[in-house]
């Protein structure tokens, strides 16, 4: 947490930043939507919504936009402009401050992680600001509030929800189905009756519920009617969605009265779209105006959640009822022909505001800064990775006194000491201090456990093995688990394995399972072989991927069939490294599912199919490699010319393998030449006596005349002697030894 | 017609609450990557270099440094290495970083340069101060490294704190002996930074002086600065 107010000083500016690209962002959207005032409800409401969502992305676009705007004017990173900020902006605060070293006072153990870096800060006078720290507060206390408001009003809702029963009017269900046809809803609408609500609303995020007062079966057809659509247009619209997104980004920018502003025209927007719908449909405009009366005149609202509520608010009902009875109001749908123009100009002004950039100069002011730095921390893990020469000076410690030293800074009360002195332990390979280390596997710092699973992964000994288990088992920190697997592996010792795969069944994080069944390969122990089958079914792709590689390697051949589907799996690697499994297995019984999946996508898992077929050394398997001579890529086309020549017992040369010889690429054309060599098919005498000619490079003239020496026939006396006339003496020196072996 | 956030079955309210209650502090910390991303680049892309002699270059380098906050300067600091950890070495390509265009002010190895750079030493902006040294500890230009150890006697401690980072940067082995003295100094951040020094020197004499600093130091952070200098002197 220190090391995160020490950054602190860092974010500052760019919170600052950030907070004010999205007053920016905010008021360009309402500049967009005064012009787009002739414009349906519908389309100022994709609008705000995309003004929402824009919200979330303009952090992370002001970092991948490539290119950038410098504003002279804008952040920079010094006290003037940061207090100006302050009345406006909550946001993590952006004051030049001394939050390192306060953060240095408290030992932050996030610089030890950088290499334990020394500090000029200790003596320095200046007092450390607390105002960014006290801002941050502020802001993270204001989020908070809102969220819980938040979560407080979902359950409200749902507290209702889970009360309300099922619509027993049939007509009314029949009515809403026919109603969310013509409107074009895909999935059902879920109808609820509940005694204690006095309106109807919409609720559900994952499920769309139309929850209705008793009352509504009172009402006149009309009125159920237009209320019913009405509400499934919020279904249809998906306006749940970005009303919560509204409230999540009210919450994180509260301190911004626009994104309040935003978030209420949001919604305003979305209601008249609804009635916009409504009126779509055919209802009367002054009919649906009066629904709309009675019902807000009916209703007391005792229930107004945070959550719901546009037409509590007269100013915006009066708007909403003219909008309805205007009839120059534009009711149009959103269309692509309205959304495509819209979309495009609200991302141009994301682009702008997001590759806006203070300028450079702005950064010149501050001149009298004394803040106070822990550090050198950069420079220093630059330097921890180049290590200079070991000299050859006089020891004035005993080897003994270092160890013990730093053994007993593994109990040292400072976090970073401890974990300065395991990376220390790490660093020197101090193999008799694995049980110290062992030891403090419990520590209760994160940075400290993670250093340790990893140094009991560099020094493996397999009395670590139970500690490490324990680890896997209870620790709460995903990456200690993830290390601990991983040292499990590299120990190396079967005796893990009944551990391990416990850990694995219960272990909930893909990247823990990952290096779980790594192990698990990697002790290439025959008990693993069920647990490894079984996470060949896991949902992560890198888990089946390292399943299958664990299985080849302990030749599992009874997870055969198991694995054979996966040479259909949507991950091209996992098909991959099924092919490998059952080529490496030797599985002939997969060699009709192999030769069907040479069609796959993916040119490295046809080389592996063809890799796996080949090493089946089947000759069923002909067919499909000759095939595969003529894939598109080179790499398969080698690899399937490779295999032809490893299959024994060829008697016929297939004529694609001879076509190969006139081959674009010079090593395929050796390839096969190195294939026919091995067929030893003499009608193929003929078409490779051209190669041994000039014009060939010298690697394919050497190998065609060694495939002409194994071929053998009539001609081959005459070629050869014709060959020691050549001017290079490497191919006169391998004509002679084939006319050597010929006689 | 009003329209509640909510969704069916047991609990879910709650399941969004934690969601959201846990998206909060990631929402931070990607606005502090950010950050992180933006701050040293921001500083370095107006390349220097474009001066014709090394004192001007220089300036000019310092001048853009100027200002920079702590947390920023670290990482400008390891920018101009081209090893941070969005650039360069781990595997990223860093668009604004062209690898053929000198990040730190030429002739390092001239002697011209020292004297400003001690004087920025004393600089009244921290990361003036902070770029000094580590330009210092680059150059490895014997007339800054016989400054520098001069300076180890300064009165100022911050000095002498910057003055053996440079040289524990530089691995000058010549400061070994006064390094080691500096273990016994009496503020806190100098013997650290000595400590980390000797750690770079990989100055065996100091073994017995860093173990027992170790086990016995006041200061976390000078205990710390031990631990990882005894790693650093294989035994």
């Amino acid at each position: 947490m220190q090391a995160y107010f020490a950054a602190l000083s860092g974010a500052a500016p760019i919170a600052a930043e950030l907070a004010i690209k999205g007053a920016l962002w905010l008021v360009a959207i309402f500049m967009l939507t005064s012009v787009m005032r002739g414009a349906s409800a519908a389309a100022r409401h994709l609008v705000w919504s995309l003004g929402v969502l824009g919200l979330f992305a303009l952090p992370l676009l002001s970092t991948r936009v490539p290119w950038r705007i410098a504003v002279p004017l804008a952040v920079a990173p010094n006290a003037p402009r940061a207090q100006q900020d302050d009345n406006t902006s909550g946001a993590p605060p952006a004051i030049k401050i001394d939050a390192a070293q306060q953060a240095a006072e408290a030992n932050a153990p996030a610089h030890t992680a950088l290499g334990g870096a020394p500090s000029v800060s200790d003596q320095l006078p200046s007092a450390p600001s607390r105002l960014p720290t006290l801002l941050f507060i502020v802001w993270s206390t204001g989020v908070a509030v809102l969220l819980v408001r938040l979560a407080r009003s979902i359950v409200s809702v749902n507290r209702i929800i889970a009360k309300a029963e099922p619509c027993a009017d049939e007509s009314l269900a029949a009515q809403v189905y026919t109603l969310a046809k013509r409107i074009g809803l895909k999935h059902p609408v879920e109808l609820l009756e509940a005694g204690n609500i006095t309106i109807p609303f919409t609720a559900g995020i994952t499920r769309p519920v139309i929850v209705l007062p008793n009352v509504i079966r009172e009402w006149s057809a009309e009125k159920q009617e237009a209320v019913l659509l009405h509400e499934l247009a919020h279904i249809a619209r998906h306006d749940l969605w970005t009303s919560l997104a509204a409230h999540v980004a009210c919450a994180v920018h509260w301190f911004n009265p626009l994104v309040w502003v935003a978030a209420r025209r949001l919604r305003i927007e979305g209601e008249r779209a609804c009635d916009d719908a409504v009126l779509r449909f055919g209802t009367r405009a002054s009919d649906y105006a009066d629904q709309l009366l009675q019902v807000v005149r009916d209703t007391k609202i005792k229930w107004a959640p945070a959550v719901a509520v546009a037409m509590a608010r007269k100013s915006a009902f009066e708007g909403r009822l003219l909008a309805i009875l205007s009839p120059e109001t534009n009711r149009g749908r959103l269309t692509i022909k309205i959304a495509t123009p819209v979309a495009l100009g609200v991302s141009l002004i994301a682009l702008t505001i997001a590759a806006m950039r203070p300028g450079a100069a702005v950064a010149q002011e501050n001149p009298s800064s004394t803040s106070a730095q822990d550090s050198m921390t950069a420079q220093d893990t630059l330097k921890g990775a180049a290590t200079s020469p070991v000299r050859d000076v006089q020891d004035t410690a005993p080897r003994g006194a270092v160890i013990r030293s730093l053994v007993s800074a593994l109990k040292d009360s400072d976090e970073g000491v401890r974990l300065a002195a395991v990376e220390a332990i790490s660093s020197r390979t101090e193999r008799s201090v694995v049980l110290d280390l062992v030891a403090i596997l419990d520590d209760p710092a994160v940075p400290v456990r993670r250093a340790v699973a990893q140094a009991l992964s560099q020094m493996p000994d397999p009395r670590a093995i139970a500690a490490l288990l324990q680890a896997l088992r209870t620790d709460t920190d995903a990456e200690v688990r993830g290390l601990a697997a991983e040292a499990l592996g590299h120990i190396d010792d079967a005796s893990a394995a009944p551990g391990l795969m416990a850990a694995l069944r219960q272990e909930r994080v893909a990247g823990v399972r990952r290096k779980i069944v790594w192990a698990l390969g990697e002790l290439e122990t025959p008990t693993a072989a069920g647990a490894l089958t079984e996470a060949l079914r896991d949902d992560d792709a890198e888990v089946r991927g390292f399943a299958i590689w664990g299985l080849g390697n302990i030749h599992a051949k009874s997870s055969a069939a198991q694995i054979i589907p996966l040479l259909r799996d949507p991950n091209s690697e996992v098909r991959s490294k099924a092919a490998w499994a059952l080529g490496e297995m030797k599985i002939v019984d997969a060699l009709d599912e192999l030769m069907a999946a040479l069609n796959d996508r993916d040119a490295d898992v046809r080389q592996q199919i063809v890799n796996a077929l080949s090493s089946m050394e089947d000759q069923r398997a002909v067919p499909a490699l000759v095939r595969a001579i003529g894939d598109d890529n080179i790499d398969v086309r080698r690899e399937a010319v490779n295999a032809l020549g490893g299959i024994e017992g060829l008697q016929r040369a297939p004529r694609e393998l001879v076509a190969v010889l006139s081959d674009a690429d010079a090593q395929v054309r050796e390839s096969a030449l190195q294939a026919l060599a091995h067929i030893k098919d003499p009608s193929t005498a003929s078409a490779v006596i051209p190669l041994t000619r000039t014009g060939q490079p010298l690697s394919v003239r050497g190998a065609a005349i060694e495939a002409l020496t194994e071929i053998g026939g009539s001609q081959v006396e005459t070629v050869l002697l014709e060959l020691m006339k050549d001017p290079d003496p490497k191919i006169r020196r391998l004509a002679a030894q084939g006319l050597g072996k010929d006689g | 017609m009003v329209h509640g956030t909510a969704s069916r079955g047991p609990r879910w309210g709650l399941v969004i609450a934690v969601v959201l209650l846990v998206a909060t502090p990631v929402i931070a910390s990607a606005r502090l990557r950010a950050a992180l991303w933006d701050t040293p680049r921001a500083h370095l892309t107006s390349q220097p270099g474009q001066a014709q002699r090394e004192v001007e270059s220089l300036q000019e380098f310092l001048s853009q440094m100027r200002g920079t906050n702590s947390v920023a300067c670290e990482f400008a600091m390891v920018t101009i290495d081209h090893n941070n950890w969005f650039g360069g070495s781990d595997g990223f390509d860093t668009p604004l970083l062209d690898d053929n265009r000198p990040l730190v002010p030429r002739g390092l190895e001239t002697d011209a340069v020292v004297e400003p750079l001690m004087t920025a030493l004393r600089d009244a902006d921290y990361c003036v101060r902070r770029s000094a040294a580590s330009l210092l500890g680059r150059a490895r230009n014997a007339r800054a490294t016989e400054r520098l150890k001069s300076t180890l006697d300064d009165a100022q401690p911050e000095i002498r704190a910057l003055a053996a980072f440079a040289l524990g940067s530089a691995q000058e082995q010549s400061a070994g002996p006064k390094l080691q003295q500096l273990l016994r100094d009496a503020t806190p951040a100098v013997r650290a930074a000595a400590a980390w020094s000797l750690g770079e020197l990989e100055y065996r004499p100091a073994i017995g002086a860093l173990a027992d600093l170790l086990q016995h130091d006041q200061s976390a952070r000078v205990r710390r600065a031990a631990a990882r200098s005894l790693g650093q002197i294989a035994s």
